[in-house]
């Protein structure tokens, strides 16, 4: 990683962040009437990590708990938060939530409601790029819960036999839902990889720099025609399924464990980000501007729907 | 397998559909094949013959069976702006597939203005082939339900012809069901340029004392029944609505304003099936006109049987569809 790239991980890992931290405040202040959202922290380095390979062509599915990823990927933020919260002017007019962020324009084929349903979105997303001649690749995040849906196991061999030029990332938080992984997951995901005969990898998902490295050489293959990769970013869910959980579930020392997984101060650590301060300043500008508007803006009081054949 | 230069084609029902796939390959790049058996095999009912050697294996794509990754992988490609054909064997698999159709190919129009989704999945339905319970399912009305879908089901080879090119250069998905026996009946086939028109009803016999309307597997017989009927006085005139979603309301009021009667015939289970649905719009909209009430004849709520003739003793034939339509005339 040279600097500039610590540089970018660190204010792409502050923004999904600080976003999110911000996003659960206003959730706890009332502002996220009649819907519901899920929260990311902890879980940023796997996002950054790998959308700092981005490139303009390059596409994103993602899951459930995506806010991040579409930070990452560069989602306008207002938009973005409009969605989240139904407020006009989201992605989708704030009609339908963060569930369903669909972002042509910056890339984002949508984050995804229904676990696991993404990836073989992202396999024909990939095959189509490949087959209209542009050097973009596919991109699908996925979680270790959907690791066990069967869209996932046919999306991995598909993308296989077709060799598509595909990453899938699990960013592996140690919980299906509120049920420890550990409870409904046989074997490892990377390990699985190897089973549709595709490169398999074990990756630090607090380690912004190790999903940054490996994503790179997944994102290489993938430009260079060899194929899918997968990669299994073993990360830290801070927070519950939802914002909100009460997390009857976990246990209480688990719950409390983002200090020492978290990636923010693990950059810093190996990185002297050279005007550090600046750079928090510049997010949290930005994100005192975002939220200020959006949470200001009525929500939408019609269904404003784009009209749909059938 | 064209006709002489001069003259319409004629063509068997399998080599209309790969008709209408050889021309909408060469006319639009942007269209794509894939599905289990489609490129090598040419399709497991001929449809997709020659279209690996013509268009390559980038356009016409083998799938493993993994009905998921064949619906989902479309809407991938309809999401990077191609406008894939999924082919899903029998309508009865689609379950298996259902989440990439209802959950995402229906819904992600709605996620982002102005984003289309232009995918076909294409899907058999084996009735009356002694192809057993699972392979003899009408499900047009599964579908029917969920907004963001159409849904058409044409039954002669110049439907199959136009309808299925219309359903390509849609922009939205749609289920293209195909009744597996008419595959193998021989009609006239319209050109390249000959496109049916989704929400299209076609009026495929005149008749002054009954509307009946229908599609799919039951337009032959219930022409038939209709040729019986005018035999006797009875003039029943037959609507096959080719679309069930968008469907051809305006051609379906106008005709039950003139007979003052309406029949609905569905291949599918008639208890909460899409004949209901029409019959209560007939209902609603044609009240004042009606001399009898609206009907329904659909196939009872059994599992299907698998030899061919228990599985007539399912599906409504010639014979009750007269009986019905006779009935509602006295």
């Amino acid at each position: 990683m040279t600097p500039a790239q610590a540089t970018r991980a660190l204010e792409l890992l502050l923004l999904c962040r600080r976003f999110d931290e911000r996003a659960c405040a206003a959730v706890a202040d009332g502002k996220l009437e009649g819907t519901v959202l899920h929260s990311a922290i902890g879980q940023e380095a796997v996002a950054v990590g790998v959308a700092l390979h981005r490139a303009p062509e390059d596409v994103l599915l993602s899951t459930h708990r995506g806010v991040h990823h579409c930070i990452a990927w560069g989602v306008d933020l207002a938009a973005l938060l409009a969605e989240c919260f139904g407020r006009v002017g989201g992605t989708a007019g704030g009609l339908a939530g963060h569930m369903h962020v669909v972002d042509p324009a910056s890339g984002v084929l949508g984050t995804n409601g229904i676990v696991g349903a993404g990836l073989p979105l992202a396999v024909g997303a990939a095959a189509g790029l490949e087959l209209q001649g542009s050097p973009g690749v596919g991109v699908a995040f996925f979680g270790d819960g959907a690791a066990n849906t069967g869209a996932v196991h046919e999306a991995m061999n598909l993308a296989a036999v077709w060799r598509a030029p595909l990453v899938l990332v699990c960013e592996a938080n140690g919980f299906a839902e509120t049920t420890d992984t550990a409870a409904t997951t046989g074997g490892s995901v990377a390990a699985r990889a190897a089973g549709y005969g595709i490169p398999g990898e074990l990756v630090d998902g607090s380690d912004v720099e190790a999903v940054f490295e490996a994503a790179g050489a997944a994102f290489a293959r993938a430009r260079a025609g060899e194929g899918p990769t997968v990669l299994e970013c073993r990360t830290y869910r801070s927070g519950g399924h939802w914002v909100g959980d009460p997390q009857h579930y976990r246990d209480a020392a688990d719950a409390a464990r983002l200090p020492e997984r978290d990636p923010i101060p693990r950059l810093l650590r190996r990185h002297a980000i050279d005007r550090e301060l600046e750079v928090r300043q510049r997010v949290e500008r930005r994100l005192n501007e975002v939220f200020a508007d959006v949470l200001a803006r009525p929500r939408p009081g019609s269904l404003d729907l784009p009209a749909v054949p059938g | 397998m064209s006709a002489d230069a001069t003259g319409p084609r004629v063509l068997k029902g399998w080599q209309a559909v790969n008709a209408a796939l050889h021309e909408e390959l060469e006319r639009d790049e942007r269209v794509v094949v894939l599905g289990e058996d489609v490129a090598r095999a040419g399709g497991t009912y001929g449809e997709t013959r020659r279209l690996l050697d013509r268009f390559g294996p980038g356009r016409v794509r083998d799938t493993p069976i993994s009905e998921q990754a064949i619906v989902g992988a479309a809407v991938g490609m309809a999401l990077v702006g191609l406008r894939p054909v999924a082919e899903i064997l029998f309508v009865d698999f689609l379950g298996l597939a259902s989440d990439q159709l209802v959950n995402q190919a229906a819904k992600l129009p709605a996620f982002a203005p102005g984003l289309s989704v232009p995918l076909v999945v294409k899907s058999a339905v084996g009735t009356e082939l002694g192809l057993g319970a699972q392979h003899s399912q009408a499900l047009e009305g599964w579908y029917a339900q969920v907004p963001g879908l159409a849904v058409a089901w044409p039954s002669t080879p110049r439907d199959l012809h136009g309808l299925l090119k219309a359903a390509i250069r849609a922009d939205g998905p749609v289920l293209f069901l195909e009744s597996l026996a008419l595959l193998r009946e021989t009609g006239p086939v319209g050109g390249p340029d000959d496109v049916v028109e989704l929400g299209v009803a076609d009026v495929c016999r005149p008749g002054r004392d009954l509307t009946l309307v229908t599609w799919g597997t039951m337009r032959g017989r219930s022409l038939a029944a209709a040729g019986a009927l005018a035999e006797e006085g009875i003039e029943v005139e037959v609507i096959d609505l080719r679309t069930i979603v968008p469907w051809d309301r305006e051609a379906v009021f106008a005709s039950v304003e003139r007979t003052h009667r309406c029949l609905v015939v569905t291949e599918a289970v008639r208890e909460f099936g899409p004949g209901g649905e029409i019959a209560a719009e007939v209902g609603e909209a044609c009240f004042d006109a009606l001399d009898a009430p609206v009907a329904r004849l659909g196939s009872p709520r059994v599992v299907a049987p698998h030899t061919v003739a228990l599985d007539r003793l399912r599906v409504p034939q010639a014979d009750a569809i007269a009986d019905r339509a006779r009935e509602l005339c006295r």
